[in-house]
């Protein structure tokens, strides 16, 4: 059929399949930024674009439907390579992140301004209503339509996006946009999708129906046959390799008890076969063709099914360990299954694990005495907490594209671990690392679920072992069923204190669920205790942890690891603890909480398998947060509602997690001043949308006395670049800012010894300052370094001046905070809406104020979400009933609290680049007890399970 | 998977275009979206006939809403009555209202519908475009009431279907009750009462997912008119409980019914607990009904006022 339209102002004419949807002639057409999160579920609002004025989903309109019509997609936006003001004022409030919707969102506002140049709040609320945004809230889109408006009325904005920090910095500090910023929010080619070449294969997955089950046979002949398969990869013809998905350090406190495909399927969505095709069509039809025979077995689906004497093992071969292996391991191997289809489970060192059991990893320790305690209290609460299975739902789904070129295999990954990833890549190819070279690309979104190497694996095998590029993309439900997810958890707390407020005793038991495979098994479960015993000034403290295997969704690393989790708990025993014992429970909050200097004896215990480091508290914004919190939501004043049947209550929790995982965690970037005295940096790190980049820009540029535009980042590049375990741990600007700072100090050192000897000079005499030279405190020479690094570089100079910096530690600089909920709650009905959400945090000092600001929102509202609305459903097959974004139930534009707002303690760390700690993983940990123990206050019940639906709440009521 | 298109210039031709293996293409939010269990070879595409847009206000108690006009496009409109405003807005993506039509919401008639248990409270009728032989007699355009057309009536009617197009009114629980009779017929526009007071109430995990329970009631010339949708039981309408409504019910006249309901089969499911759906069907009743008795003893009788207008 043939198609004429207009797009983007331009008459065009396509001859099409009428039938094929609107996004695929745009994206045919060259607008990439047209994309796709939902699988044409009408639901993220990325692939939005303007049909005669009015926002549709492409993906719900056919290209038949446009003839005649008038499109607008959001590269059309701006004019000439300049940004539109909406473009603008959106990165310049900071909500340009991952941004793989940003560009949407765009269109929507620019649309939203020209029909309505003064919208209300309500309004911009309704113009962004049909677009998901996970990573910064909607908070400050509003923010953005103000500066609009300020732009177009006064020529300037009036509104200021951020507080500044460090007035004597230049860039540190203050919000001055995000380096990849411009790209992104125009919809310029960025991410996986964008990369991959017209010859690309496509790789589909054939994926178990049963949640446990060997496969019997399997018959690919028939498949092989359909034209265009190009290969077939089974458990018959993998590599014999084991490993694990999980992007950590090496060797991993994660077991190998993987294949590529393995002969026992343990989850529904788990590996059969990956059909490799010329087309998408054709790879789908032959995974059609594919006969398997299965063996079902039964499957365990929670940790106290997989816990009960008898239960089948999910991995039930024999266990095998690097170092460190038990003397009994020949005995404790005789009761392993015969059966070759279990395969192995390799563990890297003793992580107390007992497979046949399904204790995929286990730890415990303390100090004190915390049974004498509960002896000799006053009080003491013993309550069990659960949490549900949860999706990180990133806008782009898992994504990948590999290609041989040369002898070297090159893969394009969405990833927040390049480095890990061709290591995991080296092993299943078996491939040496000089041999792969990964690039990341922008990342639309991780949240922990791309530290994870979840396709890149299969995809690089694929484009190795066929010698043809292979294109890899999850659906919408693979994301949910067969990727990552945050480990459901039960937690028993037992809580001691004194009619004086004092805590005196607190024991946490810990039961996780791993899913099929321990990606992160014992780590994500140990933040439960590690990143939340050590706010309490207590001197008996213990904690007992076991990881169990189950045949459930694979969980693995989720923003914040397991620290939400066991936040909840504590602090929602604690306030259960101050209401027995008759205590104000923000008294008993302060008399508890650590504070600066306090000597950590807890993390003695905390050290997953090795002793841990003791440290005192470093900086620390924990009180102000409660006070100032406590303040702003005015604590002690009882709410009353219009309705009689909603009641009203207020909470709050205080919070930490960590800045990197000091003595593991490594960073290194590579500053080379260029011929006309520009700065590249190669930075190892992993910029997943967080302004990474953009905090090792600031650094550099603060530390070289040169413009921002002077320095151009290039990260993630593992053949750029030099190594970086990556963006994870909230690790990000603490170790590769450091990395990058340490790398400007030796390239300020370098040019400042390359100065004197082109100027004569002593170096001492010599300083740098802007816009990037060198003079002479003695004689008043100025040397620019265009001048310097030409010289430097001509035939007879010394050549460039380049540094290599690198950061390890083992200090500790921990953000902390205090998130204070107001929750109105109707006692008829169980409905449960939060009026008011303060996050505020300490986050040393905020390099891009704009942009922490923004991952703070995100984080709370995310968080907000897992408290209320989200969890996987499993039917007792293991069947996800919910695997689509409806019904799953993220929070959206009008779950937002209506008031909303986030807030940074200014403290400044000793160790952190110019005094910064991490921000985002710590915003994820509050909402819960906060929304719980608001609940409380409002109608009396105590929310021990999340999410904490209308349902729950009527129960806990007595209502049903 | 649908394989062809086909854009039809007239109710009449669209209506001459379906057969058995084609479907109206509405906004495309359901039939075109991911996970629909709708398809067909065909789709009869209409969005280009004007005569199915628009709002009029048929007479000073009716309001003829075009059913290929948009949720956004009834709620940026003067005449449509504020009760049915309140449940536009159920939808919570404004790009979406942007998209779906009403016509085509009503068509589904989907058990998480937005708008299906207050047009049933509303008592709104269907204006309907399918065929009929030449000699049938069938060219009738009762635009006069709700026939309430027993048993025999619709056997009459199936039986005279034939090639002409023909146009018919009908009360929507009479369309949900024989979805069947009327499956290839065209929905030409929505008629909903303005001499009606209308309350309804949506419950769902977040603002964009599906609703599990929707319930409506409408009071008008001295009856209460209740409507009910329950994700995973359907759309129903209680009418010997609704006539059974007098002026002064308590709260145990809408528990008993919900918890009793045999007509009513609500399962254990993703969304809630039997339990848990039943208990919130009654309260939200009761609070419905209180909500209707207010406004009753305020004289406010009538749902008159207009919606707010929306751009």
């Amino acid at each position: 059929m043939k198609i004429s339209c207009v797009i983007n102002h331009v008459p065009r004419t396509f001859d099409v399949d009428p039938m094929m949807s609107l996004r695929e002639l745009l994206v045919s057409a060259g607008h990439v930024c047209v994309r796709d999160s939902d699988d044409s579920e009408g639901f993220c609002g990325s692939d939005t674009v303007l049909v005669d004025g009015t926002p549709v989903y492409s993906n719900l309109y056919l290209a038949g439907e446009a003839d005649g019509c008038d499109i607008l997609t959001p590269d059309g936006l701006g004019d000439a390579g300049h940004l539109s003001d909406v473009q603008q004022a959106m990165i310049d409030a900071g909500v340009v992140q991952s941004a793989y919707n940003a560009p949407a969102a765009a269109l929507l506002l620019t649309w939203l301004l020209e029909n309505n140049p003064d919208p209300t709040k309500e309004e911009i609320e309704d113009a962004l209503s049909g677009i998901f945004i996970r990573d910064a809230s909607y908070e400050h889109y509003f923010l953005a339509v103000q500066l609009v408006r300020e732009r177009r009325k006064l020529g300037h904005y009036e509104t200021k996006t951020a507080p500044i920090f460090r007035e004597q910095l230049r860039e540190i500090g203050t919000p001055d946009g995000k380096v990849d910023g411009p790209a992104l929010v125009s919809g310029q080619r960025a991410y996986v999708e964008d990369y991959v070449s017209p010859d690309a294969c496509v790789l589909v997955v054939l994926r178990s129906p049963y949640a446990s089950a060997y496969i019997k046979s399997i018959d690919t002949a028939e498949a092989e046959k359909v034209p265009g398969v190009v290969k077939i990869i089974t458990a018959a013809n993998c590599p014999d390799i084991y490993y694990m998905q999980a992007g950590q350090g090496n060797p991993e406190p994660s077991p190998h008890d993987r294949r590529l495909f393995n002969w026992k399927v343990r989850h529904v969505g788990d590996r059969v076969a990956g059909i490799v095709a010329e087309t998408k069509e054709a790879a789908e039809q032959a995974k059609n063709l594919i006969h398997v025979e299965y063996e079902v077995l039964k499957p365990v689906l929670t940790v106290e099914e997989a816990m009960a004497e008898g239960a089948p093992a999910v991995h039930n071969g024999p266990v095998e360990y690097r170092a460190g292996a038990p003397a009994d391991l020949d005995s404790y191997n005789d009761q392993a299954s015969k059966d070759p289809r279990e395969g192995k489970v390799v563990y890297q060192f003793p992580l107390g694990a007992d497979i046949h059991h399904n204790i995929a990893a286990s730890n415990k320790g303390g100090i004190g005495d915390v049974e004498k305690a509960f002896a000799e209290a006053d009080a003491v609460v013993e309550r069990t907490y659960q949490t549900s299975q949860i999706q990180h739902t990133p806008l782009e789904p898992h994504v990948c594209f590999a290609r041989m070129e040369g002898g070297r295999l090159t893969v394009y990954a969405s990833t927040q671990v390049p480095y890990h990833v061709r290591r995991i890549v080296g092993w299943v190819t078996g491939l040496p690392e000089n041999r792969i070279h990964v690039v990341k690309t922008r990342v639309g979104g991780g949240y922990g679920s791309k530290q994870d190497i979840l396709v890149e694996d299969l995809t690089a095998y694929a484009a190795y072992v066929t010698g043809r590029p292979v294109y890899c993309r999850n659906t919408r439900e693979e994301e949910f069923i067969a990727c990552s997810t945050r480990h459901p958890m039960r937690m028993r707390v037992k809580m001691a204190g004194m009619k004086d407020g004092r805590i005196t005793g607190i024991f946490m038991e810990v039961r996780a669920n791993t899913g099929p495979y321990g990606n992160h098994c014992l780590t994500v479960p140990m933040n439960s205790c590690s990143k939340t015993l050590p706010l309490f000034k207590c001197p008996n403290m213990a904690y007992d942890l076991k990881v169990y295997y189950t045949n459930t969704p694979p969980a693995g690393a989720y923003q914040g690891y397991g620290t939400p989790k066991g936040n909840y708990a504590l602090m929602m025993a604690m306030a259960e603890l101050a209401d027995k014992l008759g205590c104000d429970y923000k008294e008993m909050v302060l008399k508890n909480h650590v504070e600066t200097g306090y000597r950590l004896d807890i993390l003695k215990g905390l050290g997953e398998g090795r002793e841990g480091n003791v440290v005192p508290v470093g900086s620390c914004g924990l009180r102000e947060a409660i006070l100032k919190g406590c303040d702003m939501i005015r604590w002690g004043v009882r709410e009353q509602s219009d309705d009689p049947d909603v009641r009203i209550g207020k909470g709050f929790a205080m919070i930490m997690q960590g800045s990197g995982l000091p003595g593991l965690d490594h960073a290194e970037a590579i500053a080379k001043m260029e011929t006309d005295g520009t700065v590249i940096l190669n930075s190892g790190c992993a910029d997943i949308g967080t302004g990474l980049d953009t905090v090792c820009a600031k650094i550099v540029s603060e530390v070289m006395c040169m413009p921002m535009e002077h320095v151009t980042v290039l990260s993630g590049d593992t053949d750029a670049a030099a190594f970086d375990t990556g963006s994870y741990a909230s690790s990000g600007t603490f170790f590769s800012g450091n990395a990058a700072l340490d790398a400007a100090k030796k390239l300020k050192e370098g040019v400042l010894k390359e100065a004197a000897l082109q100027l004569g000079e002593e170096e001492t005499d010599l300083d740098l300052r802007m816009p990037g030279e060198v003079f002479s405190r003695k004689t008043g020479a100025v040397l620019s370094y265009g001048e310097l690094s030409h010289t430097a570089c001509s035939g007879s100079g010394r050549g460039m001046v380049v540094a290599h910096g690198s950061y390890v530690t083992t200090a500790s600089s921990v953000p902390y905070g205090a998130h204070f909920a107001e929750v109105a709650v109707n006692v008829r009905t169980g409905e449960i809406k939060v009026r008011k959400f303060y996050a505020l945090q300490d986050a040393g000092t905020p390099i891009n104020p704009e942009l922490a600001l923004c991952q703070m929102y995100g984080a709370a509202l995310k968080s907000i979400g897992h408290t209320l609305y989200e969890g996987m459903i499993l039917d007792k097959n293991g069947v996800c009933l919910n695997a689509n974004m409806t019904d799953y139930g993220v929070p959206m534009v009008w779950e937002q609290p209506d008031d909303f707002k986030a807030v940074l303690i200014d403290v400044n760390d000793e160790y952190g680049p110019f005094g910064a700690k991490s921000i985002s993983e710590i915003a994820c940990n509050g909402a819960a007890p906060a929304i719980g123990i608001a609940i409380h206050d409002a109608c009396g019940v105590w929310m021990d399970s999340w999410p904490m639906t209308p349902e729950k709440i009527l129960r806990k009521l007595g209502k049903i | 998977m649908s394989r062809e298109l086909c854009a039809a210039a007239s109710a009449s031709e669209a209506v001459i275009m379906r057969d058995a293996s084609s479907a109206y293409l509405a906004g495309g939010t359901e039939l075109l979206r991911s996970g629909t269990e709708r398809s067909a070879d065909r789709l009869i595409m209409l969005k280009n006939i004007p005569e199915l847009k628009g709002v009029s206000g048929e007479t000073p108690e009716a309001v003829r809403i075009g059913s290929m006009t948009t949720f956004q496009e009834a709620l940026g409109s003067d005449l449509v009555p504020a009760y049915l405003k309140e449940v536009l807005r159920y939808m919570a993506s404004r790009t979406k209202r942007d998209m779906a039509t009403i016509g085509g919401n009503v068509a589904l008639m989907r058990d998480d519908s937005y708008l299906a248990a207050t047009l049933i409270a509303a008592h709104a009728k269907l204006e309907l475009l399918h065929w009929a032989k030449p000699d049938s007699g069938e060219s009738v355009q009762d635009r006069s009431g709700c026939p309430d057309k027993n048993g025999s009536d619709l056997e009459e009617a199936s039986q005279v279907r034939g090639d002409q197009p023909v146009r018919e009114a009908i009360c929507i629980r009479r369309y949900l009750q024989h979805r069947e009779e009327y499956q290839k017929d065209l929905i030409t526009a929505i008629m909903v009462r303005t001499d009606i007071c209308v309350v309804s109430k949506r419950y769902a995990n977040t603002a964009e997912s599906h609703s599990y329970l929707t319930a409506a009631m409408g009071y008008a010339d001295g009856r209460f008119r209740v409507g009910v949708s329950v994700k995973n039981a359907g759309v129903f309408f209680p009418k010997e409980f609704s006539d059974s409504l007098g002026e002064d019910e308590n709260a145990e006249t809408f528990a008993r019914f919900a918890n009793s309901w045999a007509g009513l089969d609500i399962p254990d499911d993703l969304y809630g607990s039997t339990a848990y759906k039943r208990y919130l069907l009654g309260v939200t009743l009761e609070n419905l009904y209180r909500s209707l008795k207010e406004r009753i003893s305020s004289g406010q009788r009538t749902d008159g006022r207009k919606g707010e207008t929306e751009a």
